[in-house]
């Protein structure tokens, strides 16, 4: 049976969102409290939001909504796609060496690299996303008292 | 009524210049602080309770300012958004809804004033009921029990399908999703760590910034970088600032009775 792309996907989805559900029910199955005044105990509540998702889901995948995308919304090709990959990997790259590299030179070298992904020239971007790193950390720091790690920079200013 | 008397004193205080000029510069500061996201109306009197104290001014130039401070906390959150799509508090979520479409069609400077029209109306019927029924909403703050609570939760996850009517069930799932989301952590009467999967970091929950960091900003990042590429500008430049009366208006017969359910 052939199935427009775009129900197939919402399938897919709901399906894999109905496994992950499942998985959670089971590592719930074992919540238990030693002693609580408490009838029901930790697992209800995590049970019955799961079950209510899980019959929700298994209604969306038999029956799926189309999704109508407006008139006035940008088409998704494959450039595009490869560039909202690039920002999602830009964005776990930034999470995974904050610590290393410090607020300040990762906000810089994220900052940049985000700027040219948004059409910007490149020496532009490089000063925006320095200047608005360096203005950020001052804010933090000095301003809202926020401890921020420096990383390598911690070397030159101890 | 002696109550009128005093209010009237209180007001005479109230509208001296030094504590209307108290007001403007706390109103400016809190709207500031108000825009950066995470920072709401409460932390936001916290962290310049120390400054307000350190100032030496008299006390109800004090409590005027970091009064002004909070209400201004509450307006800076609209600012982010009506025009990026990112509301820094939960009190801010819904203006997204109406005011960053209106950014979008050109009309952020009438989405901007009007919200704080409305905010300043809701504000002031909220004190001024505040100020007349203090007993009686006291009585009915002790009698609202668990089951009240229950039911007024019930309340607000039915309301949201009210949100989108199109598509009942997606958001009734989105609903349960943060439901469930708020289940992460330690459970409040048993102290059994639920889905933390042994990570010390998750065992406080999973906090409400994070949240809307994620859903909100990432995603309005995602929707900003596939309108950018294909050349359209972000966000028009609006002609008008100011609302006029019609939209005035418009709004006025939802700012009543939201301004005398919020007090």
């Amino acid at each position: 049976m052939k199935l427009p792309g775009n129900l197939l996907v919402q399938r897919v989805f709901s399906g894999a969102w109905l496994l992950a559900c499942v998985a959670a029910a089971i590592v719930a199955w074992d919540y238990r409290a030693q002693f609580s005044y408490e009838p029901v105990g930790p697992r209800a509540y995590p049970l019955l939001c799961l079950a209510l998702m899980g019959a929700g889901l298994a209604w969306l995948i038999l029956r799926p909504t189309p999704i109508e995308r407006d008139a006035h919304d940008p088409p998704l090709d494959a450039p595009l796609l490869r560039k909202v990959a690039l920002c999602i990997g830009l964005f776990l790259a930034y999470a995974a060496l904050f610590e290393p590299l410090g607020f300040l030179l990762d906000s810089a070298l994220f900052g940049s690299v985000l700027a040219r992904l948004y059409g910007g020239r490149p020496w532009p971007s490089l000063l925006a996303g320095a200047l608005l790193a360096a203005a950020l950390y001052l804010l933090f720091d000095r301003v809202l008292e926020v401890p921020l790690p420096l990383g390598p920079l911690a070397l030159l200013s101890a | 009524m002696e109550t009128l008397n005093y209010l009237g004193q209180g007001f005479g205080v109230a509208l001296s210049p030094y504590n209307l000029l108290t007001v403007l510069i706390g109103t400016l500061i809190g709207t500031v602080v108000g825009l950066l996201p995470g920072i709401g109306p409460i932390n936001g009197v916290a962290l310049l309770i120390p400054i307000a104290y350190a100032l030496g001014l008299p006390p109800e130039s004090a409590l005027i300012l970091l009064a002004a401070v909070y209400l201004g906390c509450e307006y800076g959150g609209r600012i982010s958004s009506i025009l990026l799509n990112i509301p820094g508090e939960a009190s801010a979520v819904m203006t997204t809804l109406d005011g960053y479409p209106l950014a979008r069609q050109g009309r952020a400077g009438v989405a901007l004033s009007l919200s704080a029209w409305s905010s300043f109306l809701g504000a002031l019927i909220a004190t001024c009921g505040m100020v007349v029924l203090a007993p009686l909403l006291a009585r009915w703050a002790v009698a609202f029990g668990p089951a009240e609570y229950f039911v007024l939760m019930v309340l607000a996850i039915v309301a949201l399908s009210g949100l989108a009517n199109d598509r009942p069930l997606k958001t009734l799932l989105a609903a349960l999703l943060g439901l469930f989301l708020s289940s992460v952590g330690i459970d409040a009467n048993s102290g059994v760590y639920r889905f933390t999967f042994g990570s010390v970091n998750v065992a406080d929950g999973i906090q409400f910034v994070v949240l809307v960091l994620g859903l909100f900003s990432i995603s309005e990042i995602l929707l900003l970088l596939e309108k950018t590429h294909h050349g359209h500008r972000m966000i028009e430049a609006s002609g008008r600032m100011l609302f006029n009366l019609r939209e005035a208006a418009a709004v006025g017969w939802v700012n009543l009775p939201a301004a005398c359910l919020a007090s």
